[in-house]
């Protein structure tokens, strides 16, 4: 009879324990797979929460009066438009999501408003991502919260600004920040009713997380755009940035140091089943032994058991966890939870690892008992 | 076929005082024998007979089975010398339980296989009276019938040597005699026997007797048994 048969009758035969054994294994399997199934979209709401603090870099005119700028909350110099074209044509930047800005404060009626034309945010090449805040159309304005109240302005109104009829599409809730005394308008628009063609005022940028904390990544976000926009300089929000950079560190941090110990517990799990399976079965060692089995044959049988549980397992445990990790992820993570996926790259891994833990540890109480003398595996069976 | 000399086996546990199972045994068995081990619980007969059958290294001495020093064999070899030399009948049998009565004893022959392994089989279900059980698993049949199964296991690859631990002790008189039968079938074919019994139920067919008392031959009669 061969081996795979011997394998599948006594698999057969003990279905309780083996089931149970198959059982531990998923489970172990899952963990992991589960774990970091959902880590990944962790390790994404984390990167996304960050993003959502707004942008951090801020780049405008070098020859900007800076009491003047904080004052105003704007440059009074432009520069081209065509800079944010420049960083798009860059791959190796730290720089994504830019947005090319143009500021003034200008009066409605006879309230003060900041008219900020918005163009349309853009990437450097290969770093396209979904962007950070609302496009607006040529024609149309969202209105910031105090501004809106102050002109008593409601979405589909039409409003007059700077001798222009602009459809009001929307109407911005309420942040307590300056953005409340905008009125939104496309940048075109913008630059022909400040009769400022072609120019911007302000270029925001998001930094792109640095994982090396040795870097002094303002240092380098200088010298890139020295190299890029020499008639710009950058502000760094400082208090954004730190609080992205740190977040996403400790994120980072969390799951370095939890991983590796789901891993390795999960290992010890199948190992010692493995280990306890072989030690409860040392007395067919010992019959097979006597019936002049050599130990590779006796070897084959026991880690060829194992081997299989731990390849059904890894299958098994793969789907259970990447299906909980589905089911329940977006529960935990409602931003970016629904793009929860398979991570097939797991399945590769636990297919090497359960089968692998699985195999050394019966490969020990296996070697251990045929090394004995075949009486004494038996006796061992008498004695228990 | 049988030649031991001085053969001991000590046990040593920690804190214990080293008991011997077997001390200093010499024994001579000839090819064709059936020799007979008597003595009461203890005595040390299934450890002599686990030595003879190469599963138990003695702690001194020499034991040499069908012309071979079975413990200056090498692992494999040795398991190879009792997989083509020695047939065991152990006393709680040993089958293994997720194996039917067939593949139980068709497992002895792990390295003959096909149509005449197959045949034999058949033949020594249809001589064990188990033809019609050949399909159970050990856990639906009698004591008495799984003897007979591990009698089968130990002759299905005609050993030159076989031997046998109580292998009428849990068996009622029909089955007892069903045993005999087998062993007097192989003896007649040249077969030796080395059987331990710890009872004087006498057993067809015994040529000769020793008496095992604290782990060494208390007598050795030399008397036929019948």
């Amino acid at each position: 009879m061969s081996v795979a048969a011997l394998i599948l009758r006594e698999a057969a035969h003990r279905k309780l324990s083996s089931a149970l054994m198959l059982g531990a294994i998923v489970c172990a399997v899952a963990l992991p797979v589960g774990f970091l199934t959902a880590g990944e979209a962790a390790q994404r709401e984390t990167g996304r929460l960050m993003r959502d603090l707004g942008y951090n870099l801020r780049i405008i005119p070098a020859a900007t009066d800076m009491s003047a700028f904080w004052r105003d909350g704007y440059s009074g110099e432009t520069m081209p438009e065509e800079v944010t074209r420049r960083f798009a044509e860059r791959g190796d930047l730290s720089y994504n999501h830019l947005l090319a800005l143009l500021q003034r404060r200008v009066l409605a009626g006879d309230d003060e408003i900041l008219l900020t034309g918005l163009a349309n945010e853009v990437a450097p090449v290969g770093k396209a991502q979904a962007s950070m805040t609302f496009a607006v159309a040529p024609g149309t304005a969202h209105a910031g919260f105090e501004a809106a109240r102050a002109l008593g302005l409601a979405p589909g109104d039409e409003m007059d600004l700077l001798g222009r009829s602009l459809e009001v599409a929307a109407c911005l809730p309420e942040t307590g920040t300056l953005d409340d005394a905008r009125v939104y308008v496309n940048l075109s628009d913008a630059q022909e009713m400040l009769a400022l063609p072609g120019r911007v005022n302000e270029v925001q940028a998001l930094e792109c997380g640095c994982d090396d904390p040795a870097v002094d990544t303002l240092a380098l976000l200088r010298r890139e755009l020295e190299e890029i926009v020499p008639e710009g300089r950058v502000l760094r929000m400082e208090r954004i940035a730190q609080a992205r950079e740190r977040q996403r560190r400790v994120a980072a941090a969390h799951f370095a140091l939890v991983l590796p110990w789901v891993i390795i517990a999960c290992g010890v799990w199948i190992a010692c089943l493995t280990a306890l399976n072989v030690r409860q079965r040392q007395s067919e060692i010992g019959i097979l032994r006597a019936l002049g089995r050599d130990s590779g044959h006796i070897a084959s049988l026991f880690v060829g058991k194992a081997v299989a549980l731990g390849l059904i397992g890894a299958l098994a445990g793969f789907g259970l966890g990447t299906a909980l990790a589905v089911a329940l992820g977006p529960s935990a993570f409602p931003i970016t939870g629904g793009a929860i996926a398979t991570e097939w790259r797991l399945l590769a891994q636990a297919l090497v690892a359960a089968p692998l833990f699985a195999a050394i540890a019966g490969a020990g109480p296996t070697v251990a008992a045929v090394a004995m003398d075949p009486a004494a595996c038996l006796a061992e069976r008498e004695g228990a | 076929m049988i030649h031991i000399e001085g053969a001991s086996r000590v046990y040593r546990r920690r804190g214990r005082k080293a008991v011997a199972a077997i001390d200093q045994v010499d024994l001579r068995v000839e090819r064709g024998e059936f020799v007979c081990v008597r003595g009461p619980s203890g005595s040390g007969k299934s450890t002599l007979l686990l030595t003879i059958g190469a599963m138990l290294r003695p702690s001194a001495g020499r034991v040499e089975v069908a012309g071979e020093q079975v413990y200056a064999l090498g692992a494999r070899s040795r398991a190879a010398f009792r997989a083509e030399k020695i047939g065991f009948v152990f006393q709680l049998f040993h089958l293994l339980p997720y194996l039917d009565v067939r593949a139980n004893i068709a497992a002895a022959s792990g390295r003959v296989g096909g149509k005449a392994r197959d045949a034999a089989v058949d033949e020594l279900l249809e001589r064990v009276g188990l033809a019609g059980r050949a399909d159970h698993l050990p856990a639906e049949l009698s004591a008495g019938e799984c003897q007979r199964v591990a009698v089968a296991r130990a002759l299905l690859h005609r050993p030159v040597l076989l031997l046998a631990d109580e292998p009428t002790g849990n068996l009622d008189p029909r089955s007892s005699s069903a045993v005999e039968s087998l062993f007097g079938e192989y003896r007649a074919q040249g077969g030796t026997i080395l059987m331990v019994s710890h009872d004087r139920t006498p057993f067809e067919g015994v040529d000769r007797t020793i008496h095992l008392a604290e782990g060494r031959v208390a007598s050795e009669p030399g008397a036929r048994d019948t």
